[in-house]
């Protein structure tokens, strides 16, 4: 808060003037030798606390309306954001007159009156420093600089898409630049970026108002996602960096939505912060907020899942769709479109949905072609905000899984092996399945294309990468050739589950590690627990399960996994500091299930083997379903995630197996003819692809050659929507490839799919809270305009806020009245005026009569 | 010597005469006692004895009221009573000479072109009825007091003795604080023959120990004028600027104020104080003057006196 004319302050001095009349008026007390002072006394002792209090009333008026005349006619002024508010400065001024007036009035003893005013003459000059000094924060704020970079970052997130009042806030926030570019001195040098999930600059180079801003501002579209404030801002400096002008200013417009602003992740602010601090001047930024919608009606597919995490062709899945009604309405019943590419379609109800409620419906679908499929999900009824009511999922597909099953047992008789149970599990004859009710979803074949062989047939020169799934399965130890090529394909991205029994060597599986010392195996296997006759054999504790393929199972229905007897297991130390996941326990608390990441593989530890010799497991129902999710959850097909979260870029890594290896060599060195994997240079072969978004638009993708792994980068594709990578052809056989629609051009849609989802918290217009507010304050040069007119003021160089002047010449009127008012009051109350006098004639008389009556006696005397 | 008095009419018997030879306050008495009072009138102030004597024969001239009825109804004859000492009237004035009665106030009726003071109008009041008492032939005795009693003077009637009493007013100043109960109570033990007692004052002090000890007079069977002298100011407090009051009474007490915040209260108190004594005179039978320093004393005098005289006729 500021003085518009500060000088006239001095007035303040003027609060004196009724103190002076009052102290004054006693100094000059006229001195009257007096008789009746009994009366006087009396009276006195009755009034004096009374006539002190309206003496004080009188006083605290009169000086305040001094103060308050004066301080209207400073002309006092409350910019937007001021550090201090005149909440503070005028109720402080008006404080210094009623403690002059406290003092004038109460304070007797001359010590007591030098403390008062001492008091108030400081906290006056206290005050009007602060006001002076804010004044001169105020001007340094917002020095008219003309000439300035200005950098407009319009908020672009789906929410921005919402309807209000017939329009979206982003048209809004277009409407506000458009204004802002009316206002803007002729020689500004403006830089317009949109900013959903990624930060687009629309303008390559910064412009001037009178450029053709039509063109640019009228195809202009919210490109959807989640905003990130952060991210927005340090692209703003980035820009900020190439303009000429010392004095930057970065205006972001948004409808303030928490999502986005890091409120609890301070350290990204302070990325923020120093990113501004390299800049030649520190940018100021200008924040404006929209309103958000306050009751809106919206319904939102929140999430879309698979049953499973792998599915095969013909194989039915259940897909989840989680309906959310995010508005403040409730939503009535209406369709749901599922769209399978861009063929089949299913149609479900979605019943009526109570606002803040959510629904989940199923829908058994499955997949006649292997390859990436696209299912969209589509909500038909009608809302406020359109982006959140579609949401597609990418669906790797694969026709087969090749599974190595090896036997450690040794046995030739079938059923004496170790396999034996798991093998029937996995690739049960056709004729030993009761196939769906549905004829179109009974399978024509085993998905699992499972290959046993005994341990020690094993050759020393096997590809474990023809397999998705290696099953070791009561091995006692494994050469160490063997063991190190097994490594090293889970280390590439292979799956390995081990199911020791009572073969197995600890001492092979507890030095069994990689190259860098990690071991294999996510515990250690320290001694074999074998239950007696007559003791209770351990079961599992179905209230342990945190392996995913475990919780799926429990989840799915009734099993049996609990009832399972097991006689005899190995007691497993899981390795320690985290890496190792414990997904089920016994009863009496030791692990049955542990799994590990190991490079871009997964190893899973069973403390039992799959035979019938360690438990009857195999001949309970749910060891066939157990068998199938486990292996699935190892398996290297769904390294691949294709349904991701929003980011800047987005990677993927692809294992680079020999076949591959040599095809990058030969594209690389046309002439090496002996190339291998091996001597392939990091960035010696990289390739660029192009990707075409969700909404037509067009983004590259880089594959680059990075320690043993094809990496895949593609920048530019954070918005939702389901975005296609081109593959080079050596890798067309070695990823998902988006299923074509039947009839379709060859080429078209033709890639790698990747779905990028929308936050839902997104669909839920949760405003910034305080974290947010003070973390953008603290860090960055912050000012939130609460309108127009104090945007464009802020950015032209005028102090947006508002004066008081009005208030104070309210007040006054009002202090004049009750002036007028207690002083009529006081004098009421004191019977000032009252001509009622004290009658002291004899017998009543009048004084007059009684004169009158001696006149006429004297007449007669005379006479 | 300054001029007599112009302001009243009064004064004009005084000029020619020998004034070196009286003092100022007997001159005013005199002229005031003389000229206005008396005249061809008779006084209102009436001697008698109890005392009876004889009875002689009536000659003319001599007062109806004094023929015994008795006799004549017996004989047939005018008599009238002969009582054995015819005395006159033994009166006794108190004057009050404390502080209090030394205010004067602006709005007092002026005397040689000053305001007077209450004293100053006390000491006319009792100066005038000493004058008019003891040309009457009775005796006249002066107490003065403020907190005490400072001097007594038994009643006599010589002109010598007026001569002592007027001297005496006119020596006399305002003193302590008042105090009239218990000087009342003394003065009521001093006297013993009953008689008149003037009391002129401002009667400040405590209304209730002031009401039991007129009680004592009256319980004497004393006859009690109540002369009680107040200032204008005093019954109206007309200041309004910011003052400082300083007790007559007593030096170090003194009040600063706005008199306009204690005036309506301190009015209900005079008010109060007033009614208490009128009310008392009232039951006792005394005769209460109240007499306002603003009309001058001996228009407030001939007043009274005219009014006692109607009453009585």
């Amino acid at each position: 808060m500021t003085f518009l004319n500060d000088l006239l302050l001095l007035g303040l001095i003027g609060i004196s003037i009724p103190i002076l009349i009052h102290l004054f008026n006693r100094r000059r007390a006229k001195v009257i030798e007096w008789g009746a002072m009994q009366f006087l006394l009396g009276s006195i002792v009755n009034r004096r606390r009374r006539v002190l209090i309206e003496e004080l009333i009188l006083m605290v008026l009169r000086c305040l309306l001094v103060a308050v005349v004066v301080l209207m006619l400073a002309r006092p002024f409350a910019p937007v954001g001021a550090a201090i508010g005149w909440g503070l400065l005028i109720p402080g001024l008006l404080l210094v007159a009623m403690l002059a007036a406290v003092g004038a009035i109460v304070a007797r003893r001359l010590w007591a009156r030098v403390a008062v005013y001492s008091a108030a003459i400081l906290l006056a000059i206290g005050l009007v420093a602060l006001s002076s000094s804010q004044s001169s924060w105020h001007s340094g704020l917002w020095s008219d600089d003309a000439a300035q970079d200005l950098v407009v970052i319009l908020d672009g997130s789906s929410s921005m898409n919402a309807k209000l009042e017939d329009r979206t806030n982003f048209a809004r926030a277009v409407n506000e630049f458009r204004e802002l570019l009316a206002e803007l001195p002729p020689d500004a040098h403006v830089s317009l970026l949109v900013a959903g999930s990624t930060t687009r600059v629309v303008t390559p180079v910064p412009l001037d108002v009178r450029s053709d801003w039509t063109a640019i501002l009228d195809p202009l579209t919210a490109p959807g996602g989640s905003f990130d404030a952060v991210e927005a801002l340090a692209t703003a400096a980035t820009v900020l960096q190439q303009g000429d002008y010392p004095s930057k200013r970065i205006v972001l417009i948004s409808d303030g939505q928490h999502l986005g602003w890091h409120g609890d992740d301070p350290r990204r602010w302070e990325f923020l912060k120093s990113r501004f601090e390299s800049l030649p001047t520190k940018p100021k930024v200008i924040a404006r907020f929209l309103p958000l919608p306050e009751s809106p009606r919206n319904a939102a597919v929140a999430e879309l899942s698979l049953s499973r995490r792998l599915v095969a062709v013909g194989q039915p899945t259940t897909l989840r769709i989680r309906i959310e009604n995010s508005g403040s309405a409730t939503l009535a019943s209406s369709g749901l479109q599922v769209q399978f590419d861009a063929g089949d379609a299913a149609s479900l109800e979605v019943p009526e949905l109570p606002a803040g409620q959510s629904t989940q419906l199923e829908l058994v679908c499955q997949f006649d072609q292997p390859g990436a499929h696209v299912v969209q999900v589509k909500w038909l009824g009608v809302d406020d905000l359109g982006d959140d009511d579609s949401r597609s999922l990418v669906v790797p597909v694969v026709d087969r899984l090749p599974v190595l099953l090896v036997d450690g047992s040794g046995a030739s008789r079938f059923l004496e092996q170790a396999t034996a149970f798991v093998e029937i599990a996995l690739a049960p004859a056709i004729d030993d399945v009761d196939g769906p009710s549905d004829p179109s979803l009974a399978l024509e074949r085993p998905f699992v294309e499972v290959t046993s062989i005994a341990a020690a047939d094993l050759p020393p020169e096997i590809d474990f990468d023809d397999y998705e799934v290696v099953m070791l399965c009561d091995v006692p130890r494994l050469g160490s050739s063997i063991a190190n090529r097994l490594r090293d394909y889970v280390v590439h991205g292979g799956g390995l589950i081990v199911a020791p029994g009572a073969r197995a060597d600890p001492s092979f599986y507890s030095e069994w590690s990689s190259q860098d010392g990690i071991p294999v195996l996510p515990g250690k296997l320290l001694e074999r627990v074998i239950v007696g006759e007559g003791e209770t054999p351990s079961r599992p504790a179905v209230e342990s399960f945190a392996h995913a393929a475990l919780t799926r199972l429990a989840s799915a229905g009734p099993h049996d996994l609990g009832r399972v007897d097991v006689r005899a297991h190995w007691r497993i130390e899981p390795r320690e500091g985290g890496e190792a996941l414990v997904g089920a326990r016994f009863d009496l608390g030791d692990a049955w299930l542990v799994e590990q990441t190991l490079g871009r593989g997964k190893v899973l530890l069973l403390a039992t083997a799959l035979d019938d010799q360690d438990s009857l497991l195999p001949s309970n129902v749910s060891f066939l379903p157990l068998v199938h999710e486990l292996t699935y959850s190892v398996s290297a097909a769904s390294t691949i995630e294709l349904n991701r979260d929003p980011a800047s870029i987005l990677t993927f890594e692809l294992p680079v197996d020999p076949q591959i290896a040599s095809a990058i060599a030969g594209d690389t060195a046309e002439n090496e003819t002996d190339s291998t994997a091996s001597t392939i240079d990091a960035g010696d072969w990289t390739r660029v692809t192009p990707v075409t978004l969700a909404d037509g638009g067009r983004a590259n993708a880089r594959w680059e050659l990075r320690d043993g792994f094809v990496v895949v980068s593609i920048a530019g594709v954070a918005q939702p929507g389901v975005h296609s990578v081109e593959v080079p052809a050596l890798f067309e056989s070695h990823v998902p490839m988006r299923v074509q629609e039947r009839g379709a051009d060859e080429d078209s849609g033709r890639g790698l799919p990747v779905a990028v989802r929308l936050d839902p918290r997104e669909s839920h217009f949760e405003p910034r809270d305080q974290a947010d507010e003070s973390v953008a304050a603290s860090h960055v040069d912050w000012f939130q305009a609460d309108d127009t007119d104090q945007l464009i003021a802020a950015i032209v160089g005028d102090i947006p806020g508002r004066e008081l002047w009005k208030v104070l010449a309210v007040l006054a009127v009002a202090l004049i009245l009750a002036e007028t008012f207690a002083t009529r009051w006081i004098a009421r109350r004191r019977k000032l005026g009252a001509t009622e006098e004290v009658s002291f004639v004899s017998e009543g008389e009048r004084l007059s009569t009684f004169k009158d009556r001696a006149q006429e006696f004297l007449q007669t005397v005379r006479r | 010597m300054a001029q007599p008095a112009a302001n009243s009419g009064s004064f004009r018997f005084l000029r020619g005469e020998s004034l070196g030879r009286l003092s100022r306050l007997e001159l005013i008495a005199r002229g005031v006692v003389e000229g206005v009072i008396t005249g061809r009138h008779q006084s209102p102030f009436k001697g008698s004895s109890a005392e009876f004597a004889e009875h002689r024969q009536y000659v003319a001239g001599d007062d109806l009221r004094d023929l015994d009825w008795r006799v004549y109804g017996k004989s047939d004859r005018y008599y009238i009573k002969q009582y054995e000492e015819e005395t006159n009237l033994r009166a006794t004035i108190l004057l009050d000479a404390s502080g209090s009665m030394a205010y004067a106030g602006d709005r007092s009726a002026p005397l040689d072109g000053q305001a007077q003071s209450k004293f100053d109008y006390a000491r006319h009041l009792a100066a005038s009825m000493t004058y008019l008492l003891i040309n009457q032939q009775d005796a006249v005795g002066l107490v003065t007091f403020d907190s005490k009693v400072r001097t007594y003077l038994p009643p006599r009637s010589n002109a010598r003795h007026m001569r002592t009493l007027i001297q005496s007013m006119d020596d006399l100043s305002t003193g302590e604080e008042t105090e009239l109960a218990s000087v009342f109570d003394e003065i009521a033990e001093r006297i013993h023959r009953r008689g008149l007692v003037i009391i002129i004052s401002d009667l400040f002090g405590d209304v209730e120990s002031l009401v039991r000890s007129l009680h004592h007079f009256r319980h004497r069977r004393h006859e009690v004028v109540l002369l009680h002298v107040m200032a204008d100011e005093e019954l109206t407090f007309p200041f309004d600027k910011w003052s400082d009051f300083r007790d007559l009474e007593l030096e170090s007490r003194h009040v600063e104020l706005d008199p306009a915040t204690v005036r309506a209260e301190y009015l209900d108190r005079v008010r109060a104080h007033l009614k208490r004594i009128e009310m008392a005179c009232g039951q006792m039978k005394l005769d209460y003057v109240p007499m306002n320093t603003r009309v001058p004393f001996d228009v407030a005098l001939s007043g009274y006196l005219a009014t006692r005289r109607n009453q009585q006729r």
